[in-house]
């Protein structure tokens, strides 16, 4: 991030904020696509705090944390997204699995993407912020706490809560499937 | 390189193939046509200097930390609430419970707390940084135990199919004098269980599945760990033991010196003092043919055992061919009282019903109490629960209906537990975090003020 460019954009430089937004629009939009489990829910949520990035950068004193304080907003903007979509029947929400058909990734084997999807998806949306903050944005405690806005305290024990329900559910599945071979 | 890196890249390698897809092309267009029309808001500070480049000249200045100044107003405003509200308040009044009666212990952000249903009251009992997970009562209810997940471990386990290592803490039931019981060289995983009658713990140690060893564990801490592992039977078709939906094996009440053991060969009794296997109900068991057994929880006197059979001559495990069965202790006495695999009966403090779940299967989308949403991945099934008399199979439904929902949205029962008096169930669901109390003979329930995150546990 320039710290011209910020301090531009603090100004009332609308080019300058355009320039900031444009850069880092792609990696908001996939963290926002991780935790809500849907594209246009997410380009939402991208929307809305991209939105309230604009109004508030005056509030920026620090440019080093102008990402972290981007990557606030959107988590935030993820949670009041989920909490208004849990109130209204949606009936254009993609339901499918994302991804899997875009890459060919033989780091991840697909009986594993399969586990991890079901498993994740089954994570309420702050705990799959915790995890996408800490494995896809690979941010340290201090700054994963800090863009979850919660305790350090919490935050260890949200990640390890987390973990242990995509354990759970893999070992649950996994266990299943031996007692069912067993059986046959 | 560990399991733990294994499942870490995994994760990670995951993340990135599942965000690989840009950003919608439209989506800059409608940001910048959204925020060209706005101005960004003025600070308190800019407002104060007018047009000043503040960054500028303000930089030189000391910052007055207005985030600490309001935290503590509003510290201080809040303590000045809470007293005058004490003052003007009764708080025995502050829930209104239709069977309220005893304490209860639980889990809430990996913290410990002890909750008094008559009261309203709750506090924190243990608030370590470490997760402290599943507290339970001693038989005598003088102590509580629970379970912290020991530091300096992975965050994911080196392998899935072991839990990962905890500790176990002791306190006496008002939370004081806790102390941690587990030497450092010791390896314990799971949940803990007290031995009945006692003041000792049933720990499960490092292994997997079935085949993780037990041990005993004196609450004191003062004496070595016991293994109580039985030996795997001769002629036994692995995997001889079923551990039904991760309970940890149930030891026979009042002295807790008799494991019962399912598995392809029938039930099997193992004394841990003598270490010797016995059979029972093998005649009474034949006549159902079963593919295999499962061995449930005892009665609180340890006169009767449920179990889980499978039909032999229906191989697939679905829940029309599954069933839970009464067997006496001598082996002479067998009744069906029904239910299906998921989520073990529990008997009433009594011994005399069994209050067990009954799964309805219903497709997403189907039923008003099954919404089409896209945050409800697994809503196929709505368990109701069953008041099941042990001698004869009778059974009434308790509606649960309102148990299980959180809000409009259809939810499964996923605990429940006697209360003492035996008039009430504490139930949980698997989408709210508070509990509800459900009245057994009129099915009132009642929702209870806290979160929980654990089976709740009653002081007896």
């Amino acid at each position: 991030v320039q710290p011209e460019l910020i301090l531009r954009a603090r100004q009332g430089d609308h080019e300058a904020f355009t320039q900031l937004v444009g850069d880092a629009l792609n990696r908001l939009h996939r963290t926002a696509r991780l935790i809500l489990r849907s594209d246009d829910l997410a380009a939402d949520a991208v929307q809305e705090a991209l939105l309230s990035a604009w109004l508030n950068i005056r509030a920026v004193r620090e440019p080093e944390r102008f990402d972290g304080w981007l990557y606030k907003l959107v988590v935030h903007a993820c949670y009041r997204q989920a909490r208004r979509t849990k109130r209204r029947t949606l009936t254009e929400i993609q339901l499918s699995p994302l991804g899997f058909d875009e890459v060919d990734d033989a780091s991840v084997p697909v009986a594993d993407r399969d586990q991890l999807e079901r498993a994740f998806s089954q994570l309420p949306p702050d705990h799959r912020a915790v995890l996408v903050v800490r494995h896809y944005l690979g941010m340290s405690e201090a700054q994963a706490a800090s863009i979850l806005d919660i305790p350090i305290g919490t935050y260890k024990s949200r990640l390890s809560r987390a973990t242990q329900a995509i354990r759970r559910s893999i070992e649950m599945e996994e266990q299943t499937a031996v007692l069912k071979e067993s059986l046959t | 390189v560990t399991h733990q890196d294994h499942l870490e890249r995994s994760l990670v390698a995951w993340f990135e193939s599942e965000a690989v897809s840009p950003a919608p092309a439209d989506a800059l267009n409608d940001i910048v046509s959204v925020t060209r029309e706005r101005r960004p808001r003025s600070t308190f500070r800019a407002r104060l200097v007018g047009g000043w480049p503040t960054d500028v000249r303000l930089a030189h200045l000391p910052r007055i930390p207005w985030r600490l100044v309001g935290a503590v107003a509003l510290l201080v405003l809040t303590l000045a609430g809470a007293i005058y509200v004490g003052a003007h308040r009764d708080l025995e009044a502050v829930v209104s419970l239709p069977n309220g009666n005893g304490v209860i212990t639980y889990e809430f952000n990996g913290d410990v707390y002890l909750a008094d249903l008559e009261s309203g009251r709750s506090t924190v009992l243990s608030h370590d940084p470490a997760a402290e997970h599943s507290p339970a009562f001693s038989p005598d209810g003088t102590l509580i135990a629970f379970t912290r997940d020991r530091e300096h471990q992975p965050v994911l386990p080196a392998d899935r199919s072991v839990s990962p290592l905890v500790d176990v803490v002791v306190m006496n039931a008002d939370g004081s004098e806790r102390r941690v019981i587990t030497r450092p060289e010791d390896e314990y995983s799971g949940n803990l269980a007290w031995l009945p009658g006692s003041r000792s713990i049933v720990m499960s140690g490092r292994g997997s599945g079935s085949a993780s060893p037990l041990f005993r564990l004196d609450a004191s801490g003062l004496n070595d760990p016991e293994d109580l592992s039985p030996p795997f039977p001769e002629n036994c078709h692995a995997p001889c033991v079923f551990p039904l939906n991760g309970i940890a094996p149930q030891f026979r009440p009042p002295k807790g010196e008799q494991i019962a053991l399912g598995g392809f060969d029938g039930l099997r009794i193992y004394d841990v003092r003598s270490h010797a296997f016995t059979s029972i109900g093998d005649d009474l068991l034949a006549a159902w043919q079963p593919a295999w057994v499962g061995a449930g929880p005892w009665s609180p006197d340890g006169s009767r055992l449920a179990l889980l059979m499978q039909h032999a001559n229906s191989p697939n495990s679905t829940d029309a061919n599954i069933g839970w069965f009464v067997l006496s202790a001598d082996g002479l006495a067998l009744n069906s009282i029904g239910g299906q695999q998921m989520g073990s009966p529990v008997w009433s403090p009594d011994g005399l019903s069994l209050a067990i779940s009954e799964q309805v299967s219903v497709a997403r989308g189907s039923a008003a109490y099954c919404p089409n949403e896209w945050w409800i991945d697994s809503c196929a099934a709505v368990m109701w629960l069953d008041i099941v008399d042990a001698q004869t199979g009778a059974s009434r439904r308790l509606d649960t209906t309102r148990v299980a929902s959180s809000g409009t949205t259809s939810a499964q029962v996923s605990s429940w537990a006697w209360s003492p008096d035996g008039t009430s169930l504490l139930v949980t669901n698997n989408l709210s975090k508070k509990p509800w109390l459900v009245d057994v003979v009129t099915g009132v329930a009642a929702q209870l003020p806290w979160d929980v995150e654990s089976v709740p546990n009653w002081h007896r």
